[in-house]
């Protein structure tokens, strides 16, 4: 055996895994509408989306959590033909999602956003909220079955009630006809009010994490149950939020009206105020390759260090005889060119000599 | 870099470092791990107490407490002491790399490091000449000729010798030092940006085996097997054998090998004092001394080091260098 400071690594020390690793996020409303007096609300001057952040985003410390916006397509079902207000914009937006979340037909035609995923034929969402999640939040996928959002559907603009939760409970069933991954649809909590047959109100793109809410959940009665007794509640409410960051204002309005007659950072508002909160899990796709450093009972018993001879002699043996014994704390892993391009420590020294061999795992993640 | 948590299981901090990193973006394949080693960077072996009252179980008490730092990213701050597998279990004395630092081969006694001249003004500045454009005459010992490492006025170089440091295994100890002791190829570390190393005749040597993302190169310097036994004063060769040699040097013991270079400053301190502006430091006239000889000048200095490693056993010795310009 020569001496030497590297072991090579065989082909049977190396494996490749996989893992999923999944966050919890939650999102208070508060976060959206309040907390920071919209210091965490970014609105541009092209007007086409709002940017949500965990803190006033002049703040270095502010993360980008999610944006908001809205859009309606051209058909006649739509808002588009009464709408006054940024009307191309709101078309643009919705055909901008709608191409890349659910693609062209065969005639290179955008297609709309289907209620029920099937898009041959069956009812269209034309009118709809999109909520775009940031990568930071949703890292390579949202957790399927593990969406859950709650607005306010209440009649009272300034202090809304009646929360309704939409979620994605049925985890076994997504759809993959869309271009950007897989999809599931968003139900509410539970049916009830003109809700009677579970229609669903929206879809969720993991991959993407953009969640796509038809604007008629703030009109159709679904019902809603509170702590007050109240169990059901019909009404096309929802309201608008206009102004200056600190002066906003609050608008009484049915969803209808704002699509027709509000701008998107307008109806972005009122989204916001309406917003109790959002909670998933995302998932980050872990590509780990563990290097298995097998250390011998007859390997690593010497050290280099300097503190490790005194005038040359061994300070942890008194004869020849005693067994040389040294304290590993670090692992370096190499190229052939003996550049080291990974390291890893241990948290406590461990004691090597001839009576002990172990195995350190060391895992790479990608 | 905080401690790792050490309060309950023993868990592994890893992390590529930055050379891992940038190997891995050029996306070349070049990212290939092949071996690895075991280290002990923190471990202070003084602290393994063979007389503790309490017994055996009791030596190493204070080093398994040793708290361990979070892994660094930097390549060359990681894994400065690694563990070595010897055959034997029975060694006890171990060789170790001294520097030569007596007569000529000496660190220049004013700064405690070798001083390596980056222009021939600089030279005449610390000859005391004073006069531009005259080729100086000699240099003093240790200031090294880093402009024309080749000329006669090169300066006597750095040397290091291998072997063990005690007189208990004197130079004439039957045997010597054992091959598998005996380090015939050594590893040299150097800011690429300041200077390469040379041969102790000037001569080039060849060039880097690879270079960092922080500009640190790796120099493999090896004894050409039928130089085995080459005249220990070869200064054509870096490594040189000197397991017969007898003559007072560093080593107390029997010795393995001899590490003979130079170093050739790099153009950007030749050229120009932009590089001594950003990472050196100005003396004033009068303020400090390189040589006793010197003519009181402004000049700039970098303080940088040269890393020796020896390829079998791990050993390292840090030599401090400063390349100097005149102002």
């Amino acid at each position: 055996m020569p001496t030497s400071t590297f072991k090579a690594l065989n082909p049977d020390d190396i494996a490749s895994t996989r893992t999923m690793l999944h966050e919890a996020i939650p999102v208070t409303g508060t976060i959206v509408s309040g907390t920071y007096s919209d210091n965490n609300i970014k609105t541009f001057a092209h007007g086409m989306f709002q940017s949500v952040y965990d803190y006033p985003y002049l703040s270095s410390s502010a993360n980008h959590i999610f944006d908001i916006t809205a859009g309606f397509s051209t058909r006649a079902s739509s808002l588009s033909a009464s709408s006054t207000v940024q009307t191309s914009k709101k078309v643009n937006i919705y055909n901008q999602m709608a191409q890349i979340l659910v693609g062209f037909d065969e005639t290179g035609s955008v297609r709309r956003f289907d209620q029920d995923g099937n898009l041959s034929n069956g009812t269209k969402i034309d009118d709809a909220f999109f909520i775009n999640f940031t990568r930071l939040l949703t890292k390579d996928e949202i957790k399927k079955g593990s969406f859950q959002m709650t607005v306010y559907t209440g009649s009272t603009i300034d202090n809304p009630g009646f929360p309704l939760t939409i979620q994605d409970a049925n985890v076994d069933k997504y759809l993959t006809n869309s271009p950007a991954g897989e999809y599931t649809l968003l139900h509410t909590s539970s049916t009830g009010g003109d809700n009677t047959s579970d229609i669903p109100v929206g879809l969720l793109y993991y991959q993407a994490g953009i969640a796509v809410l038809t604007a008629s959940v703030f009109s159709r009665g679904f019902q809603a149950p509170e702590t007050n007794g109240t169990t059901r509640r019909r009404g096309n409410y929802f309201g608008t939020v206009s102004g200056a960051v600190g002066a906003s204002s609050l608008s009484s309005m049915s969803v209808s009206g704002a699509f027709s007659g509000s701008t998107i950072d307008t109806i972005a508002g009122g989204f916001r105020n309406r917003l109790k909160n959002i909670q998933f899990n995302n998932t980050t796709e872990l590509n780990s390759t563990i290097y298995f450093c097998r250390v011998n009972h007859n390997e690593f018993n010497y050290s280099s260090n300097a503190t490790y001879l005194s005038e040359s002699i061994i300070r942890v043996k008194n004869t020849a005889a005693d067994i040389p014994v040294s304290y590993v704390t670090r692992v370096g892993l190499y190229s052939e060119a003996n550049e080291l391009v990974a390291t890893a420590c241990l948290s406590e020294p461990l004691r090597k000599d001839s009576n002990n061999e172990f195995t350190i795992r060391v895992r790479l993640d990608y | 870099m905080g401690f790792l948590d050490n309060s309950g299981d023993i868990i592994l901090d890893a992390v590529l470092t930055d050379a891992g990193r940038a190997r891995l973006a050029r996306g070349d394949c070049s990212f290939n791990i092949k071996k690895f080693a075991l280290g002990d960077d923190e471990i202070d072996y003084g602290l393994y107490n063979k007389a503790h009252p309490s017994g055996s179980q009791y030596y190493d008490l204070e080093i398994l407490q040793t708290p361990v730092l979070e892994a660094f990213t930097n390549n060359t701050s990681a894994m400065n002491s690694k563990l070595i597998t010897m055959p034997s279990p029975n060694e006890y004395f171990l060789p170790v790399i001294r520097l030569h630092n007596e007569g000529a081969y000496a660190m220049n006694s004013d700064t405690n490091s070798f001083v390596v001249v980056v222009n021939e003004e600089t030279a005449d500045f610390c000859i005391g000449a004073n006069t531009t454009g005259v080729q100086p005459l000699a240099l003093p010992f240790g200031i090294l000729n880093g402009f024309d490492p080749a000329t006669a006025v090169r300066g006597d170089g750095i040397r290091a010798d291998q072997g063990i440091d005690n007189n208990d295994r004197p130079p004439t100890t039957p045997g010597g030092l054992p091959g598998y002791l005996t380090e015939t190829a050594y590893f040299l570390q150097m800011d690429n940006r300041l200077g390469s190393p040379r041969l102790a005749n000037g001569a080039s040597g060849g060039t880097y085996s690879y270079l960092d993302d922080d500009q640190i190169a790796s120099y493999f310097l090896s004894m050409p097997p039928a130089a085995a036994q080459a005249a220990e004063l070869n200064p054509a060769l870096y490594v040189a054998n000197i397991e017969n040699t007898t003559a007072t040097g560093p080593i107390a013991g029997v010795r393995g090998t001899r590490v003979w270079f130079t170093i050739k400053a790099g153009p950007e301190l030749a050229d120009s004092d932009s590089l001594f502006q950003r990472i050196g430091t100005q003396v004033a006239s009068g303020e400090a001394d390189i040589t006793a000889q010197r003519t009181l000048q402004t000049y700039w200095y970098i303080d940088s080091t040269v890393r020796l490693t020896g390829v079998n056993t791990g050993y390292r010795i840090d030599i401090p260098i400063r390349y100097v310009r005149k102002y």
